[in-house]
């Protein structure tokens, strides 16, 4: 079998790239009655969309996407109904803390912005705080309290949307290496480590690595990723009731059904898309616990079990690109978004209505639109020298 | 607190207290660093600190070659770190460690690995039952805490430990009820022409076997557990015939004996969680015990600075293991700039060859110890597989039929190894699951090493300390420069 | 898979420092550090200072000293700070039987959250 000549068939749509941007286009295509292709170098969700938190918090999106944020937590909420499979996804409300003047401010201002924009968020005092969060330490100035909140099983997004694409009747290509793809006026040329695909149309939604899928293309995309730790205990009795946050967004802490506690919050590991060799900084493993413990003495007793690295893909304005591909006709591109998972099912169905040239519910986010804001310098080299 | 070194040696076991005293003897600042209270290793565990030896004791040799180890790290000027549990490795290198609740940093430009092995232990239903324990366990036991694991077990499994285990518990006055041996008495002797290689150990099995036949303890060659039963403690044990694979031979008579012990245990594997954290080019060998780390003659990994003795470079036994510590120490030691060529190969030569010649006895136990995938062949849906989470075979199977096509895949669709133990128990096992779907064990993969190398309490890693010392470190800065404005604020106002 | 939890009843069990032929220690070689006790689940247990949780459990018969995430009862299995099966819990801490040493007067609870 020649992978240069070998065909793998010939498709209306080939989403390429496995995660939930991915999958969540693919779904409804192929319950539409399209021939669709899923492509992912590994398996599915394996990269970000399996290595997140799994917080649905809507109120620490965007402005822009606090509606999007809403519409993606009642999707994976009723993932039964949709998908087919239960993500695990469960209510919890949401809390986001303040220590000091200076960050309870700038929590005001966070609340009156996402309430503008449709969310639901009450600023309560410290001493409310603790009422509903008994764990938390004293000396909180400020909190922000919704009880749209929750989060899901992000570990198992692979194996849900498997069993769902699978039953629409889509082929799913995984562990199968996407390498370039050529623009055949009218159709596409998929060439893979296991052959060559053809296609009418086609998805990018490469997460970290949609830069470089772009540029297939000729496109110039400036994609950003931020190498983000998380860390998970071992199982406990319940401790923490709530989806915990700091205002100065250097923890995110909750506890899963099965009583494990997720600690994250942006701390940053090592490694390059490049290079590859993603390495945890332990000095930021510490420092995050002891935000954590900080904010819930409690979990001081437990063991940590295990630590690991998502890449965490943003464009230069935090906004994520959904839409069509400029001057490329039949190509599109979904992803790069902070809280991505989150979101996800609900961008993936509005991409999906938009190559359907269905009615589209909110609005999507062209990836030609020109952003002003200056790119952060990658995670990896800005931890480079320490 | 952190401690500049020129080289770190993990794991005080036979390789690494040689690859520490080596490297120290030729002027390089080395600190050893290991859990237990005392060096030694699994081989030479200590008896605890608080016993004394009875002079009328009967001589124990491993304990006398655990000394004269111990007895030359004291006079040596190696830092050595005893109680210290490693929990992160960093390129570079950079080793932090726990104990007694203080986290430690420790950095140097070399470092030699010396983690030694695990016990591989396949599931059959009702291994989880309380009373089945592992080979390597019942050592433990039996050497460092003086205590038999039972006076009545049944003992099963494969490679030499079997016998070992046998002896001891027979020394000690008890009297095992059954071997059952996955391998033919024709293993073993294929095996006797590589086995004189090292005629000292030779004898000692030997001296094994004729004890056992002399105890009349019943020795079923070609046989595996079945199933245990048992709830809460196990009652009674079924062995069943196998074949050279290890697949249960259907047609042949079950065996069931009473016992409430099973010591069971298939072989053992090398502990790669650093080697893997660092990412140093690992190949499958099943017969040197599964992944071993890519190591050329001088024991260096295909990590600049990363060298590998001892068993978790291959199965080869403690005496192998001692001398390529020495081989590591004298190699990190040159590459130091510390000694010459001249010196490097005059002290190389004679080791290399006693080495090989140690290595091809050990090369052979460890391939009587080799997985035999037809053990798995037993397991019902029910079985459980990964004992952490309570994950069963019929999952695994779920998953691996439904799409799941790696072991990290199967891993995040399951939670199978994602418990406290963080694999180690089930690693072999569902990487030999996924195995038969995909045809290899490299297209199996392995699970991804995850730091903490140990489950560890925050109380440990995470000291207390205000607010804004944590916002005030580097890595704190790190993260937030990548943070959207509206949530920097509070670094900013501290400008 | 909850339906048929096995009971616990063993575990409750009264122990004596063996002196009898069926003790597991093995004398001769070593004089044992000093005799201490302590407790595991409410029940005495009587060991000698430089043994194990574990190596006293075992001693003293207790062989179950753990649930499963499940409910199920478990026991060490490596004796070497692997398998985690031993996980027992001291003060409230999660603590592996096999690598923490005995003490007087020391309070050892069975770990597993009862579902």
């Amino acid at each position: 079998m020649n992978a240069k000549t070998h065909s793998l068939g010939r498709f209306d749509i080939t989403v390429v790239g496995g995660g939930v941007m991915g999958c969540s286009t693919a779904l409804p295509l192929a319950r539409a009655g399209l021939k669709v292709a899923v492509f992912d170098r590994r398996g599915l969700g394996l990269e970000a969309s399996g290595r997140n938190a799994g917080s649905l918090s809507p109120m620490i999106k965007k402005s822009e996407l606090v509606a999007h944020a809403i519409e993606g937590y009642q999707m994976w909420m009723s993932s039964k109904d949709w998908l087919g499979a239960d993500i695990g996804a469960h209510t919890k409300p949401g809390m986001i803390v303040a220590y000091n003047q200076t960050e309870a401010e700038a929590l005001e201002r966070l609340v009156t912005d996402r309430c503008a924009n449709g969310a639901k968020i009450e600023l309560i005092s410290g001493k409310k705080a603790i009422e509903k969060e008994p764990q938390l330490s004293s000396g909180i100035t400020l909190a922000a309290y919704s009880e749209v909140d929750g989060h899901g099983e992000s570990n198992r997004t692979g194996q849900v949307f498997n069993i769902a694409l699978d039953q629409a009747g889509a082929d799913i290509f995984s562990h199968c290496d996407v390498q370039r793809i050529e623009d055949k006026n009218g159709h596409f040329e998929i060439h893979t480590d296991k052959g060559i695909a053809y296609s009418t149309k086609i998805v990018l939604a490469g997460g970290a690595w949609l830069e470089g899928m772009a540029s297939w293309l000729g496109f110039s995309l400036t994609v950003q990723y931020k190498v983000n730790q998380m860390i998970v205990t071992e199982r406990a009795p319940t401790l923490v009731r709530t989806v915990l946050g700091v205002q100065n967004g250097l923890l995110t802490l909750k506890q899963a059904t099965n009583g494990t506690i997720v600690i994250g919050g942006g701390w940053q590991g090592h490694g390059d898309l490049e290079n590859g060799a993603w390495h945890i900084e332990p000095e930021a493993v510490v420092r995050n616990l002891q935000l954590a413990r900080y904010v819930i003495p409690q979990i001081k007793d437990l063991r940590v079990v295990r630590t690991w690295l998502g890449l965490e893909a943003v464009l230069p304005d935090y906004l994520p690109a959904v839409g069509a591909v400029p001057d490329v006709e039949g190509a599109y591109v979904i992803g790069c978004c902070r809280g991505g998972w989150a979101i996800g099912p609900c961008l993936g169905s509005l991409l999906a209505d938009f190559i359907l040239d269905r009615e589209l519910k909110l609005p999507i986010f062209d990836p030609g639109r020109k952003i002003d804001a200056k790119p952060f310098a990658a995670a990896g080299s800005a931890s480079k020298g320490m | 607190m952190t401690l500049e070194q020129d080289l770190i040696v993990i794991g005080a076991g036979p390789a690494g207290i040689s690859a520490a005293i080596t490297a120290s003897q030729h002027g390089l600042k080395v600190t050893l660093i290991d859990e237990a209270p005392i060096a030694g290793g699994q081989i030479y565990r200590a008896t605890p600190q608080e016993w004394t030896p009875n002079t009328n004791g009967s001589p124990d040799q491993d304990l006398d070659d655990g000394n004269s180890l111990r007895d030359s790290l004291s006079k040596s000027n190696i830092t050595h770190l005893t109680n210290h549990v490693v929990w992160a490795v960093a390129p570079g290198f950079e080793v932090r460690a726990v104990s007694d609740s203080k986290e430690i940093k420790l950095t140097a430009k070399k470092l030699i690995v010396c983690s030694g092995v695990t016990e591989r232990i396949l599931p059959f239903p009702g291994w989880t039952t309380p009373g089945v324990i592992g080979l390597a366990a019942s050592t433990n036991l039996l050497k460092s805490q003086q205590i038999l694991p039972s006076r009545e077990p049944v003992i099963a499994g494969s490679g030499p430990l079997l016998y070992a285990v046998a002896n001891a518990i027979i020394e000690a006055g008890g009297k095992p009820v059954a071997i059952a041996d996955v391998g033919s008495l024709f293993d073993w002797v294929v095996s006797l022409p590589k086995l004189f290689a090292a005629p000292a150990l030779l004898i000692r099995g030997l001296i094994w076997r004729a004890r056992i036949f002399k105890a009349r303890i019943t020795v079923l060659h070609r046989h595996h557990v079945a199933r245990v039963y048992g709830d809460d403690k196990v009652e009674s044990i079924e062995l069943m015939p196998i074949d050279a694979n290890g697949t249960p031979l259907p047609k042949k008579k079950n065996i069931k004996i009473k016992s409430t012990s099973l010591i069971v245990g298939h072989g053992l594997i090398p502990s790669l969680e650093i080697t893997r954290l660092l990412k140093a080019k690992h190949v499958f060998r099943a017969e040197r015990g599964g992944w071993i780390p890519e190591l050329d003659a001088f024991q260096r990994t295909s990590v600049s600075g990363l060298y590998v003795a001892g068993d978790c470079g291959g199965i080869s036994g403690a005496k192998t293991a001692a001398l390529s510590g020495t081989i590591a120490g004298l190699q990190a030691s040159f590459d130091s700039g510390m000694i010459t060529e001249k010196i490097f190969q005059d002290l190389y030569a004679p080791t290399e060859s006693k080495r090989n010649k140690a290595e091809r006895f050990g090369k052979r136990m460890g391939k009587l110890m080799s997985i035999r995938s037809g053990l798995l062949e037993g397991l019902t849906p029910e079985t459980i597989v990964c004992r952490c989470e309570d994950i069963t075979y019929g999952q695994i199977m779920d998953a691996v039929n439904a799409g799941a096509a790696d072991c990290n895949e199967v891993k995040a669709w399951t939670r199978g190894g994602m418990g406290p133990c963080q694999g180690r128990t089930c690693g072999e096992t569902i990487a030999e699951i996924v195995t038969r779907q995909v045809g290899d064990r490299d297209k199996a993969g392995f699970f991804t090493a995850r730091v903490p190398l140990r489950p560890c309490t925050i109380d440990a890693l995470a000291p207390v300390c205000s607010y804004d010392d944590i916002w005030n470190s580097d890595v704190a800065k790190v993260a937030t420069a990548i943070l959207p404005a509206e949530n920097t604020e509070y670094k900013n106002s501290k400008k | 898979m909850q339906s048929h939890l096995p009971q616990l009843a063993p575990l409750r069990r009264e122990c004596k420092l063996p002196e009898t032929k069926t003790d597991l220690r093995i004398r001769g070689k070593f004089q044992r550090g000093k005799p201490v006790e302590f407790t595991f689940d409410g029940i005495t247990v009587n060991a000698f200072e430089g043994e194990s949780i574990a190596t006293a459990l075992l001693a003293a018969d207790i062989v179950s000293t753990k649930l499963s995430v499940d409910g199920y009862p478990r026991g060490p299995v490596c004796h070497m700070g692997s398998c985690q099966e031993c996980a027992v819990r001291i003060g409230g801490r999660k603590t592996l039987a096999c690598k923490t040493k005995v003490s007087q007067g020391l309070q050892v609870e069975i770990d597993g959250l009862k579902k």
